[in-house]
């Protein structure tokens, strides 16, 4: 089934086409619940959510992009508003709180590189973590980050330099990073 | 794509890395939005569900409602006999009402009629009528004995002090027999016209009611307090004059107690002829097999899809699967229309299943081909994430289906008596599958795959069963070894290969 014919099926209200939209970019789209979620459960929650607004604002998209960038947006928008509507998400994105975070890399399992870096991201605290989802993967803006997240600009800069140092920290522990031999002695010597 | 990160470009790498990944989500979330976008759906199964409801309910309440007696004819009949009981045998009592409701409905309907009666013949008449409503409703209980029957000829004595005939005696007897074994509408009001004494005297005159007695009623200006109508039927006899009639009670009793015992008889009997039916109902633990035919279309190594090839190998035979524990329960109706040859029907849900020994793989495309009804084939693409045969992270999948059935079949009674009995029975069960679940062999037997649209919605199976009947107390007992078959494959005809299940069980049905 073509992009075209899933479109109109799913706005004649088709469950045809609406399943065969489902199925071509629900798995992608539950990885990207996935990096914001604390597990599985919660991030096939969001993707349920995120397909319901997706059927029904299908009506507003216009050909002018790829559907699969416009259901991803609305899908993570999904994800950042049900994050919000909890309390432990807000408390999270306070820079004191999330300093001291304890790694235990332990958890993160040995699969395919890409599964890797998503589960190291995972391993962030849920402010760092969504800071640095929405500006080095989703591409928004700090000043973008700050008004989605409710936070000033600075905070998201500096939440996402703190998430990055530690992601480092951790991709490198498990081997995936490689990184010119200066930054390794900067890294140490930050340490 | 194995790439190492580059601290250079940390966000595209990292962004890289992060888009590559995907999960194949559960068919659950897809059941929920469907469900959320199409909540009409839904309807069918609920309804099906309350549909199910309302029969079990039926069942039971038809199962449990006492059965009613039906009125008895004495063997000896005088004239008048048949004439009382005529009328008496009209009049109707509601069973399920309670002594203590019957009385207040009988104090209300009473109050109404006696505003023109003699105020102490009222009293009398208000407590007669007390005492008798009660008694009456411990009358049409079937397990009245002939104790409480003693009790009740106080009803009897229509007749005043003098030494009534025999005849008089037995029309009373009748008269009492008919309302034991006669339901009586206690609601109905007892009209003023009864308590008239020249109405009183037409109506016994008008049932040829011996004569002394209708005289010795008007003479003795006697109102009859007890003497009422239910429905225009007499019923009852005058309080003052019990006392002096005790002996004679004796001698009722004496002479009913053949009547009683001939009633009893008969009643039996009347059961006896309504047990041509019996509910069961019964829970069958299961065990499922799978057997399947038909062979799997696979794509040649050209990838073109006209060109197909059919796999040499039944499907079935590269699975590894488990046979699973089910069951089945259900209400069942065995009526016998021939001495040896029953009729069965009834209702059940069964559950049955098997577990599949899957490995768990990356997530990868695996492709399904189908043949339409044309013959054309055409392939669906699905994502998957088991892959077929064992491994190290080894997963069960559950292939399962529910359905509701209704067999309609024959039962033969193989040999036996009345108490024992071993029984064939073969039934063909039209079933609706309220839920299932199944994962299929991927066209290239690598993976498997779930798509719940090509489940069938309806179905057919056939059983099989050789049962044991016996009776322990009040119960009876049905046990006995069964075979269930799913004649129509468990998806649908454009999925070439066919799965039907096969359930063995032992089945255990009680009745009352």
């Amino acid at each position: 089934m073509t992009e075209e014919m899933m479109l109109q099926g799913c706005l004649d209200n088709l469950a045809t086409a609406q399943e065969a939209l489902y199925n071509r970019f629900s798995p992608r789209m539950l990885g990207v619940c996935y990096r914001y979620a604390r597990n599985r459960e919660d991030a096939e929650d969001m993707l349920q959510e995120g397909f319901m607004k997706v059927y029904a604002q299908i009506h507003q998209f216009r050909n002018t992009g790829a559907l699969e960038g416009w259901i991803r947006k609305i899908i993570v928008h999904t994800c950042i508003n049900i994050l919000k509507k909890n309390k432990k998400f807000s408390d999270s994105v306070d820079l004191i709180h999330a300093s001291a975070v304890q790694l235990n890399e332990n958890n993160i399992p040995s699969m395919l590189q890409a599964k890797q870096v998503v589960e190291c991201i995972r391993l962030l605290p849920m402010g760092y973590r969504t800071v640095l989802n929405l500006y080095a993967i989703e591409g928004f803006s700090h000043k973008e980050i700050g008004s989605i997240l409710d936070i000033e600009e600075s905070t998201s800069r500096s939440q996402y330099t703190r998430a990055r140092g530690l992601l480092e920290e951790i991709l490198l522990k498990k081997r995936i990073l490689q990184k010119p031999r200066e930054s390794v002695r900067m890294v140490s010597g930050t340490k | 794509m194995e790439r190492r990160f580059d601290m250079t470009n940390f966000e595209q790498s990292l962004k890289d890395h992060a888009d590559q990944f995907f999960i194949v989500p559960s068919r659950k979330v897809w059941h929920g939005i469907y469900n959320d976008l199409h909540p009409g759906s839904k309807w069918p199964s609920m309804a099906m569900g309350l549909i199910f409801l309302f029969t079990l309910i039926g069942i039971g309440h038809l199962n449990n409602t006492p059965k009613q007696t039906v009125s008895l004819a004495p063997t000896e009949k005088t004239e008048s006999e048949v004439s009382v009981k005529n009328e008496v045998a009209s009049a109707k009592l509601t069973p399920g009402i309670t002594n203590e409701k019957k009385k207040n409905q009988t104090q209300v309907s009473a109050g109404s009629t006696v505003d023109n009666v003699n105020p102490n013949t009222r009293v009398a008449i208000e407590n007669s009528i007390n005492e008798l409503s009660s008694k009456h409703s411990s009358i049409v209980t079937e397990k009245a004995t002939v104790n409480n029957f003693k009790k009740e000829n106080k009803i009897k004595n229509v007749i005043s002090g003098n030494e009534s005939s025999y005849s008089g005696e037995r029309k009373m007897l009748s008269n009492n027999v008919s309302i034991e074994n006669n339901p009586v509408d206690v609601s109905g009001a007892f009209k003023k016209e009864f308590y008239n004494p020249d109405a009183v005297k037409n109506k016994m005159a008008a049932n040829n009611i011996n004569k002394d007695y209708t005289a010795s009623i008007i003479e003795n200006k006697i109102l009859l307090p007890e003497i009422f109508f239910f429905n225009n039927d007499l019923l009852a006899t005058p309080v003052p004059l019990i006392n002096n009639l005790k002996e004679q009670n004796e001698t009722f009793i004496k002479n009913n107690e053949s009547t009683k015992t001939q009633q009893n008889t008969t009643t039996r009997t009347r059961k006896k002829k309504n047990g041509k039916v019996n509910w069961f109902y019964y829970i069958t633990p299961t065990i499922t097999s799978v057997y399947f035919t038909g062979k799997a279309i696979q794509k040649t190594p050209s990838s073109n899809f006209s060109t197909i090839v059919i796999l040499p190998n039944q499907p079935g035979n590269n699975m590894i699967y488990n046979a699973r524990l089910g069951l089945e329960t259900g209400t069942e109706m065995v009526y016998s229309f021939a001495k040896l040859w029953s009729f069965t029907t009834g209702a059940h849900v069964s559950y049955s299943g098997y577990n599949i020994i899957s490995n768990q793989v990356h997530p990868t495309f695996a492709s399904l081909i189908f043949k339409n009804e044309s013959g054309a084939t055409y392939s669906k693409s699905y994502i998957t994430h088991y892959g077929n045969g064992q491994g190290q992270n080894q997963i069960s999948l559950k292939n399962y289906n529910l359905q509701l059935s209704v067999p309609v079949g024959l039962q033969y009674v193989l040999w036996g008596n009345k108490n024992l009995q071993i029984n064939l029975g073969s039934t063909i069960e039209p079933s609706f599958v309220l839920k299932s679940n199944a994962f299929l062999l991927s066209s290239d037997g690598r993976n498997y795959v779930n798509d719940p649209e090509l489940m069938r919605k309806i179905n057919v199976s056939g059983n099989f069963g050789s049962y044991v009947t016996f009776s322990s107390n009040k119960l009876k007992w049905k046990v006995g070894p069964s075979v269930r078959y799913q004649v129509l494959s468990t998806y649908k005809n454009i999925y070439p290969v066919k799965e039907h299940l096969i359930d063995y069980g032992i089945r255990i049905g009680i009745s009352k």
